[in-house]
């Protein structure tokens, strides 16, 4: 059996997602990797044109390249679809991990749902 | 066995069938070893990302996507401070691939975290991922 390395390991992946209008806000939990990131670009689902997805990451305990392909192809579909992507990666390695990749250069990224005008 | 019980000196071995599944677990391994090892977590956060890449990478791109998936192998071993992790599969080896899924994220993420990176053949057939951490305390 496996020692967790942090309390947070070990929480089942799962995603809430709540729409309020235009706003969907997308809230996984666990750890987005190559078993569960097609679940997380799936909770999306049908956006309005004109609306905002908020994919908030500060719950998750661990995030891979995975997770920044599922998070590119959604920035790509809205602005296909005329929708809008914005990632909340807290400050954890999933901002890390956004950094090293430069994926953060490439989607919109704040620091918290509420700073989206 | 639990890591601790299994001391750092000895290396983590695992081999599993190369699935989507067996990333988490891999990861989890190799988190949980270097964690009785005494790593600090920021370098036990980069084994965990570079593990994560490099078996996603075998799930991928080592054996062709009809095929019964063939294995991955891991092994992660501690020696004067260092952290060693190699990952393996038996597949086509390294080749230009045009269908290629994925955005050629993952080796240059582990090259990030990583300190030293080898990408050889292993064996016969197969492809081998080396890579090294410092930032153990020896």
């Amino acid at each position: 059996m496996s020692v967790p390395a942090d309390p947070q390991h070990g929480v089942p992946f799962g995603v809430d997602v709540r729409r309020d209008g235009p706003v969907t806000t997308v809230t996984p939990e666990g750890e987005v990797d190559l078993a569960t990131a097609a679940e997380l670009e799936a909770a999306v689902g049908e956006m309005p044109s004109g609306g905002r997805c908020v994919v908030d990451l500060r719950r998750l305990a661990f995030m891979d390249s995975a997770g920044l392909r599922a998070i590119m192809r959604l920035d790509l579909r809205g602005r296909e679809e005329g929708w809008a992507l914005v990632v909340v990666p807290g400050d954890g390695m999933v901002r890390r991990l956004l950094e090293v990749s430069r994926v953060g250069d490439r989607v919109t990224v704040v620091d918290a749902p509420e700073d989206v005008e | 066995m639990s890591p601790a019980s299994r001391g750092a000196s000895h290396p983590l071995r695992r081999t599993v069938p190369a699935v989507p599944a067996c990333v988490a677990g891999l990861r989890a391994d190799a988190a949980g070893y270097l964690a009785a090892a005494g790593a600090p977590p920021e370098l036990t956060e980069a084994v965990r990302l570079a593990v994560s890449e490099a078996v996603s990478n075998v799930i991928l791109h080592a054996y062709p996507p009809d095929d019964d998936p063939g294995p991955v192998h891991l092994v992660v071993e501690v020696s004067r401070g260092t952290v060693h992790v190699t990952v393996a599969d038996e597949g086509r080896g390294i080749a230009p691939r045009f269908d290629s899924p994925g955005a050629g994220l993952g080796l240059p993420i582990i090259a990030n975290v990583a300190t030293r990176l080898e990408l050889g053949p292993a064996g016969e057939a197969g492809t081998e991922l080396r890579m090294s951490f410092d930032g153990l305390a020896a």
